[in-house]
């Protein structure tokens, strides 16, 4: 198993990209654990784990002579090594406990954005940090002037379409 | 100990299994349908609030109605709160107190009826005769060996005619019990037949269903 794993800062995030690749011709069961000094923001489907995910990192298969591809984002800084991969035994007379029966049957719990009156329904304008500081650096940033170009459109494009409905 | 009545598919008579077999045994019976609630509720703290850590198991538990009952909350926001991995010692704390706990597990496969599965030290399928009601019996089957939970009985539901049963017990692996369409249970609506109309062979049955449930107890 060969595991290829980057991480790239911005605005207050870290991206970790996890590529890990396999020569076995059997596909092989592996566990991604976060070794990142904070939570795993991992990717969401209808506001809850994508599959296969949980709070401490990601559980999947390489497919045999294949390539498993995975990334989530953590507000912890950068280190040498960020994640850790191991081999999971997929062997029978598995230890069930509780929380693998959610991760491996999916949360029963309906959607955070289902539910009336929820921290999502009701953030109103307020943004979370980071976007409030990668907003800053659009704001008051050096531009470069391809960007001040296409900040330039855009504005002039709102504009327009905003004159019609105040007439 | 832990009894689970489980069987794939809705409206094979899960709830009314669960709540006569309780009646029948004296046990508690558990309403674990986190996201549509079956068994009737009353004031005060429900699963909800136990999974949520804000009340005990036996707090939540209704002594004095004809089965005791572990009722569950019917709102999103309770469901969100609550957290489904607590369900194994919220059972575990209420058979304690109690002796025998029945749960009513929700239709599915997924993680709400996975986990009264991996939690029960036995459990019972249900379904009916239909194809659609077999196929999801026979899938909540495969979870249960998945978690070592052994199968006591099969309920065949609503048995009509008097066909064979054979063909369901060698699928499950199990023996059936088949439970006449009886205008008795219909009759009882949310009450035990078995207190309802002792006499009706509904509740004969389900006193069969009690009696391979105590002597496996007993083991």
């Amino acid at each position: 198993m060969h595991v290829d794993a980057t991480t790239r800062r911005r605005g207050g995030v870290t991206l970790v990209e996890v590529q890990v690749r396999s020569d076995d011709d059997a596909p092989q069961p592996v566990r991604v654990e976060n070794r990142l000094d904070g939570p795993v923001w991992y990717p969401r489907r209808h506001g809850e784990a994508a599959p296969g995910w949980d709070d401490a990192g990601y559980e999947g298969t390489v497919p045999a002579e294949g390539r498993l591809a995975v990334g989530y984002a953590t507000p912890a800084a950068p280190a040498e090594s960020p994640v850790e991969v191991t081999r999971v035994d997929d062997a029978d007379g598995e230890e069930w406990s509780g929380a693998a029966v959610v991760a491996e049957l999916g949360d029963p719990r309906p959607p955070r954005d289902a539910v009336a009156g929820s921290e999502a329904n009701t953030r109103g304008d307020s943004v979370p940090a980071p976007v409030a500081s990668w907003l800053d650096d659009v704001a008051t940033g050096e531009r470069d002037p391809e960007t001040a170009a296409a900040l330039d459109a855009v504005a002039a494009r709102i504009e327009r379409l905003r004159r019609p409905a105040e007439r | 100990m832990i009894v689970t009545v489980a069987g794939g598919k809705g409206g094979v008579g899960k709830s009314t299994t669960a709540l006569n077999l309780a009646a029948a045994l004296d046990a508690v019976v558990v309403d674990a349908d986190l996201t549509m609630a079956d068994l009737p509720t009353a004031r005060g703290p429900d699963l909800h609030d136990v999974l949520a850590d804000r009340a005990a198991p036996v707090e939540a538990v209704r002594e004095g109605g004809a089965v005791d009952i572990l009722p569950c909350g019917r709102s999103l926001a309770g469901a969100r709160a609550a957290d489904p991995v607590a369900l194994t010692e919220t059972l575990d704390a209420v058979a304690a107190r109690y002796g025998t706990v029945v749960v009513d597990s929700p239709a599915g496969l997924s993680a709400d009826a996975g986990l009264p599965l991996f939690a029960a030290d036995a459990c019972v399928a249900v379904t009916t005769r239909d194809r659609a009601a077999l196929a999801d019996g026979l899938r909540t089957r495969a979870l249960a060996r998945e978690f070592d939970t052994g199968l006591l009985r099969v309920v065949l539901n609503r048995v009509t005619g008097t066909a064979s049963t054979a063909q369901v017990a060698e699928a499950f692996g199990a023996p059936v019990i088949a439970i006449p369409e009886s205008e008795a249970v219909a009759e009882a609506g949310g009450a035990p037949v078995t207190a309802a109309a002792p006499r009706s062979e509904a509740a004969a049955r389900f006193g069969d269903l009690a009696d391979a449930v105590q002597s496996c107890k007993s083991v």
